[in-house]
């Protein structure tokens, strides 16, 4: 074998190499366009619409801005160091943590419990789901106005009935009074929602495994039993979606309370976001707001990730 | 099949930026906007002046079908006077306090011409300190409104350098009262403190509501508490209050606190209110399950509505105060506002010196169901063709008194209207109630929200 055949055979092979390199690269640059082009789209969308708002609400909430005004006066943390001290806030921030343990108690267990009964039903199985779900499908606007009929003090059903059956001592202000007021409002919230997390629960219920209730009915295990044995822990995937939604909808309610009571009586029902909307909207006080939104969102975003921290822990 | 593919994602991408486009739009762009604006366009291109020009006008939510008719019988005539110029009327909250007004101007998009808005200093400062609305001062000297509005109007709105609204009307905040539930029961229209406070006692023995409020909604909760203030408190103190050094928690306006709250412990005003809205309040008052409500000039076209208009009068609360008269309180009621991105400036002006022209008074004012009291000077010698209305008018012959929710700062109205359903729902105590709303009337004043008058 000469040099010069040695040469042509090393220049084929690079040759070779350099085309199956520019081949690999072409196919990999390929891949990538295909990949951005599925993601582009959502991406855009996602960025328009949610990152940069967010990012926006970060950085206004360091400024004093009144929404319109051309320039903004850089004042670094004064915003959230005056909501640590605005008793308003807070005492609307405690609203939402009451909101989120009413809506907790109310909303997961007997949505639950519902779904199980209706999964037992043989006949008109369909017509109970739809008739459940019926409420999710209206506005909360509509939900707002039925609810405060109901509520009225002289001519809401539920006074009335009391009233009627002699028990005028139980008719209240259910909307009028500090007790009252937030569980009445949280009741109408669970209607407005129960009938989404009852499919999801249905849903989870059929998957499990028949097999493990014929197993425990020739064990003798009662339903209750039955119920916290085998349905509660085949449902731990749904329960840990429906709670985790169910805290993230507590804590960013708005359209309910607003058209019900607009935080009212007396700041009884003020939440942060009826708060923080009057101050951006009523007030003109942006930054401000923004400062309280921007709060919420990191308690809304730390409960999230501890649920899911302490599920995925408890699953381990 | 490749070349049908890349086709096809072209033309979804297509219909995607499309609709991507068409969602980003300003909703009060409606097709019928756009259909108007074009065939003017078309129009405006061959015509001169104002001829094919639209005015955009923005103004409150018809009560009923009575508003309605009316304000299409004003635009005829406006239209009648301008040959050519269209006008497009959308309705919607003008509100401040609702948020919906600020947003829609922030907004910038497809801005109105002119907007019929909730009058009040603390409500038009709220537009103007962020430059939403524009000054009308060149405008005011150039059509000389000062001289064509009631003084009393004028007054109110141009204590600072700029001025920035046309009153469109003046209030006359009152009691309304149901003649056939007085007479029922045997009571005379009060003239004296003892009467007045005698018809509640015998209304509430009777086991008539004698006084509904829609206190869920604030405005009306003030309405209320500004008739009280300037019958127990006296307008000079109210003054005082809004444009001098008066404060919230000074011993006169607690005790009118005091009043409302023991009002609503004898039974007066129904505890009940506190989650009544406005139109819970006036519906039990217009059905005659409640005597009294405190209401403005507006209940009149509700009254002709119903066919109420002889059953249903207005009635100042006597003065506490030995040897004073009360007077219905209010201040302005509505107000016209330029937008700063107004696209048409000259026809709002043209649409303005109709406000305060004879034409427009006279039109309005010989409806039998109108409802405004105009805060031109050319209705003055003119007698409105309502009864309800001539007495309001009578009324207010000699100035009228405040309506303290216009006049105050966004702090202290927020702190107003929740202390005062405090009040009404037995929520908080008039002194602690007061205290609160002169600690935001303070913040407002810190951030330099001041009244000036004329």
């Amino acid at each position: 074998m000469n040099l010069n055949d040695s040469t042509s055979s090393l220049e084929m092979d690079l040759k070779k190499n350099l085309s199956l390199v520019k081949g690999k690269n072409k196919l990999k640059l390929k891949k990538l366009i295909t990949i951005l082009s599925f993601l582009l789209p959502a991406l855009i969308l996602y960025s328009i619409f949610m990152l940069i708002p967010m990012f926006d609400a970060v950085r206004y909430s360091f400024f004093d801005w009144d929404g319109a005004a051309p320039s903004m006066n850089f004042v670094g943390f004064e915003n959230y160091i005056k909501l640590a001290d605005d008793k308003i806030f807070l005492k609307a921030l405690s609203h939402n943590l009451l909101w989120v343990v009413l809506s907790l108690i109310l909303m997961v267990i007997p949505t639950l419990v519902l779904a199980v009964l209706i999964s037992r039903v043989k006949k008109g199985k369909t017509f109970f789901r739809a008739g459940f779900y019926l409420p999710s499908v209206l506005s909360l606007a509509v939900v707002g106005v039925l609810w405060s009929k109901i509520y009225d003090p002289m001519m809401g059903p539920i006074n009335v009935f009391l009233k009627s059956i002699g028990l005028e001592n139980l008719a209240k202000n259910w909307l009028g009074e500090p007790f009252y007021v937030i569980p009445a409002l949280v009741i109408a919230s669970t209607w407005a929602f129960y009938g989404l997390y009852m499919i999801l629960f249905l849903a989870g219920l059929q998957n499990i495994n028949h097999e493990l209730y014929e197993a425990a009915d020739l064990d003798g295990a009662g339903p209750i039993r039955k119920f916290w044995s085998i349905t509660v822990p085949s449902l731990r995937n749904t329960l840990n979606v429906v709670i985790s939604m169910v805290i993230i909808n507590s804590l960013k309610g708005f359209a309910l309370i607003w058209i019900m009571t607009q935080g009212g009586p007396f700041y009884m029902s003020e939440l942060v976001s009826t708060y923080v909307y009057k101050a951006a909207f009523s007030m003109n006080k942006v930054s401000y707001a923004t400062a309280g939104s921007v709060v919420l969102g990191i308690i809304v975003i730390v409960f999230t990730i501890a649920f899911n921290y302490y599920r995925e822990r408890s699953e381990n | 099949m490749r070349d049908y593919r890349r086709l096809f994602s072209l033309a979804l991408t297509i219909v995607m930026l499309l609709s991507l486009m068409v969602g980003c739009q300003s909703p009060t762009a409606s097709s019928n906007d756009k259909e108007t604006s074009k065939n003017n366009g078309s129009k405006s291109e061959s015509a001169t002046g104002d001829h094919g020009k639209t005015l955009n006008l923005y103004i409150p939510n018809y009560y009923n079908d009575v508003e309605k008719q009316q304000w299409a019988k004003v635009v005829e005539k406006f239209k009648e006077l301008n040959p050519g110029v269209n006008v497009n009327v959308a309705n919607g909250d003008v509100q401040v306090e609702s948020g919906k007004l600020p947003t829609l101007l922030q907004s910038g998009v497809e801005p109105p011409d002119a907007i019929l808005m909730n009058a009040g200093p603390g409500r038009v400062s709220v537009l103007s300190n962020v430059n939403l609305i524009q000054p009308l001062n060149k405008l005011y000297e150039k059509n000389n409104w000062k001289d064509q509005l009631r003084p009393f109007a004028y007054d109110l709105i141009s204590g600072e350098k700029n001025i920035y609204e046309l009153p469109h009307m003046v209030d006359a905040i009152g009691f309304f009262y149901n003649k056939d539930v007085f007479e029922q029961h045997g009571i005379k229209v009060p003239t004296t403190k003892d009467e007045f406070l005698k018809a509640l006692q015998t209304l509430k023995d009777k086991g008539v509501a004698p006084i509904t409020v829609g206190a869920r909604n604030g405005y009306a909760i003030g309405w209320l508490f500004g008739v009280m203030l300037e019958s127990a408190a006296g307008t000079e103190k109210v003054e005082e209050l809004l444009y001098g050094n008066g404060k919230w928690n000074d011993p006169e306006i607690v005790k009118v606190a005091e009043m409302m709250a023991d009002w609503v412990k004898k039974g007066y005003i129904t505890k009940e209110s506190v989650t009544q809205t406005q139109a819970d309040s006036k519906f039990r008052f217009l059905s005659k399950k409640a005597a009294m409500e405190a209401e403005g000039t507006y209940l009149i076209t509700d009254l002709v509505d119903q066919k109420l208009q002889s059953s249903v009068n207005s009635v100042m609360m006597p003065s506490f105060i030995e040897g004073k008269t009360a007077k219905p309180v209010g201040g302005i009621g509505l107000t016209w506002v330029i937008p700063t991105k107004a696209k048409d400036v000259d026809l709002a002006e043209k649409w303005f010196n109709f406000i305060v022209s004879k034409d427009y008074s006279q039109i309005v004012l010989n409806l039998p169901d109108y409802n405004f009291v105009p805060a031109s000077k050319a209705s003055i010698g003119i007698e409105p063709a309502g009864e309800v209305l001539k007495t309001s008018m009578k009324n207010i012959e000699n100035g009228s008194g405040y309506n303290p929710s216009v006049f105050m700062g966004v702090e202290a109205k927020e702190a107003y209207y929740q202390n005062l359903q405090g009040l009404v729902g037995g929520l908080t105590k008039p002194k602690e109630a007061m205290d609160n709303i002169e600690a935001a009337a303070e913040k407002d004043r810190a951030e330099g929200f001041k009244l000036n008058k004329k």
